[in-house]
């Protein structure tokens, strides 16, 4: 039991800061961003590649020095995806998409199909803990990125994200620049997920180009649940709720005997029986487009 | 009391056409509340974009403008831009202007942010919530629960968070009820008297004028020869 709730925090945690950029991006500016997924894989290959040379360096020089190399792959792909948008005036689901493939083609590029960090020594783990090494690390980066988000949806900035995906007119009319905005929400997004990407790859032992299949419809997931327990907007409950949440449905599946290879229809069942509950009782879950 | 001096205002959108204003001479006082009133396309939008300083290119502006002892001067058929930072406006259509999923102390807070909002937790509101009682609105209601009326209300205090002294609204009643619009025409009144307003609405409510303003509307009337005059109903 309590080897699974351990599982299932670890996963929560390692998945945490790519829920974080899609309730960034999907949940507050409601925008259509499949990027996340090319971030997750380019922020992971970025950080991966840093990996040999940061061998015989200080920890604390190379945990940031990773860090800081995920965050900025991750932001890389939200600018392309943004700039794309905001000055090509390319609908923001096309520009994702095609940023997708400029990025799937730039990670083969720079790295290969498959990186392996076998052999390497594990930044997140501590020798001193036999069992889930990373899982302090990990809780700090948590802490961490939770006190920062928490902050940040207090300040102008945050609040401006919401409004973007509430009422996007309102910019134009009190004369605040909303590609500003726009570009800030989307590359923050993104480099929360490149973080993630980082942090999977690292944990996992290798980084792989198709490793961001499906991340996309783990966030709706995830968020539509968070949503159903919390319903407050730029609240950090709800995100936090819903990775939680889908790890431990994960996790009971597996404990029942679900093989995990249909977990991705689970999702997409999941996600229309909520919807379909919530239209049923004449109460509708506040959604839009994107179903967030 | 401050006064709006317009004096000899001519105006047309182009060389060739006749002149769309001609010889314009009105004042308006602080405090007070003025409904403009006239037919469609007769050009009530056209003076408020005088006013606003949003204006097509090449038309044609001449004349003085003088606001509270101070002469502005009528540049590249532009009034000075010192003249449009008192001027705001209202849109007819206010759902553009709120924020529907947040309170009206967030909307409030919204309407101050600078050009680039920054990194900054939210600045404290510069009006006056006093009033808003008065017209059973309360800062932590969601934007959702309030009426048509009451949003109208949180339109205008939103624009006021920023530096106002000339308010001018397009139809701010069309799509309100007899109860609805009493309170927002209530609220403009007070609100030009509290705060030394003037402010300008163009209304095409016969009726509302009537009940308000019998000395303070302006009929704007067009002549055979397309020109438009304003001048206070008599």
């Amino acid at each position: 039991m309590i080897e699974m709730a351990l599982i299932i925090i670890e996963q929560a945690l390692l998945h945490f800061p790519l829920i974080l950029g899609a309730y960034i991006s999907v949940s507050l500016m409601k925008i259509p961003d499949l990027s996340i997924e090319s971030a997750y894989v380019f922020g992971a290959f970025l950080a991966s590649l840093m990996i040999p040379a940061l061998q015989n360096m200080p920890f604390i020089f190379a945990f940031l020095t990773v860090i800081c190399t995920s965050l900025i792959g991750g932001a890389t792909v939200g600018l392309v995806a943004g700039l794309l948008t905001q000055y090509a005036r390319i609908p923001h689901l096309l520009s994702s998409i095609l940023t997708i493939g400029i990025f799937h083609g730039i990670s083969q590029l720079i790295a290969g199909v498959y990186l392996s960090l076998s052999g390497y020594n594990n930044i997140l783990a501590l020798d001193s803990i036999t069992l889930h090494p990373e899982l302090l690390i990990l809780s700090v980066i948590f802490i961490i990125c939770s006190c920062v988000l928490y902050y940040f949806f207090k300040t102008e900035l945050g609040y401006s994200l919401a409004v973007l995906g509430n009422n996007p007119n309102f910019f134009a009319h009190y004369g605040i620049s909303s590609s500003y905005i726009f570009m800030t929400g989307i590359m923050s997004a993104n480099a929360l997920a490149g973080l993630s990407g980082y942090l999977f790859a690292q944990s996992n032992g290798f980084a792989d180009i198709n490793m961001g299949f499906g991340k996309l419809l783990l966030c709706v997931t995830a968020l539509i649940l968070g949503k159903t327990i919390h319903k407050k907007t730029l609240s950090l409950i709800t995100p936090i709720a819903g990775i939680f949440s889908y790890f431990a449905l994960q996790q009971l599946l597996l404990k029942v005997g679900f093989d995990l290879r249909y977990f991705t229809m689970i999702q997409a069942l999941v996600i229309v029986t909520i919807l379909i509950v919530h239209h049923t009782k004449n109460k509708p879950l506040t959604t839009d487009h994107l179903g967030v | 009391m401050k006064k709006l001096i317009i004096k000899d205002m001519n105006f047309k959108f182009n060389e060739q056409q006749n002149y769309f204003f001609h010889t314009i001479n009105i004042t308006f006082k602080s405090g007070n509340t003025y409904f403009i009133q006239g037919k469609n396309g007769v050009g009530k939008s056209t003076f408020f974009s005088i006013l606003q300083g949003t204006l097509p290119h090449h038309s044609l502006l001449t004349g003085t403008v003088n606001f509270n002892n101070t002469e502005f001067i009528i540049n590249n058929n532009c009034i000075d831009q010192k003249l449009y930072s008192h001027v705001k406006t209202v849109v007819q259509n206010v759902n553009t202007m709120i924020v529907n999923s947040m309170t009206v102390e967030e909307n409030l807070k919204l309407a101050g942010l600078p050009t680039y909002p920054r990194c900054k937790p939210l600045s404290s509101i510069i009006a006056l919530p006093a009033i808003m009682h008065e017209f059973m609105i309360d800062p932590l209601m969601n934007v959702e629960q309030l009426s048509g009326g009451q949003k109208q209300i949180l339109a205008i205090m939103m624009t006021l968070q920023k530096p106002t002294q000339i308010l001018l609204l397009d139809e701010p009643t069309a799509a309100l009820d007899e109860k609805n619009t009493h309170m927002v025409i209530q609220f403009l009144n007070t609100l030009a008297q509290k705060i030394d307003l003037i402010i300008l609405i163009i209304t095409h409510d016969k009726e509302l004028t009537q009940t308000y303003a019998q000395d303070r509307t302006i009929i704007i009337k067009k002549d055979v020869n397309e020109t438009r005059t304003i001048a206070f109903e008599s």
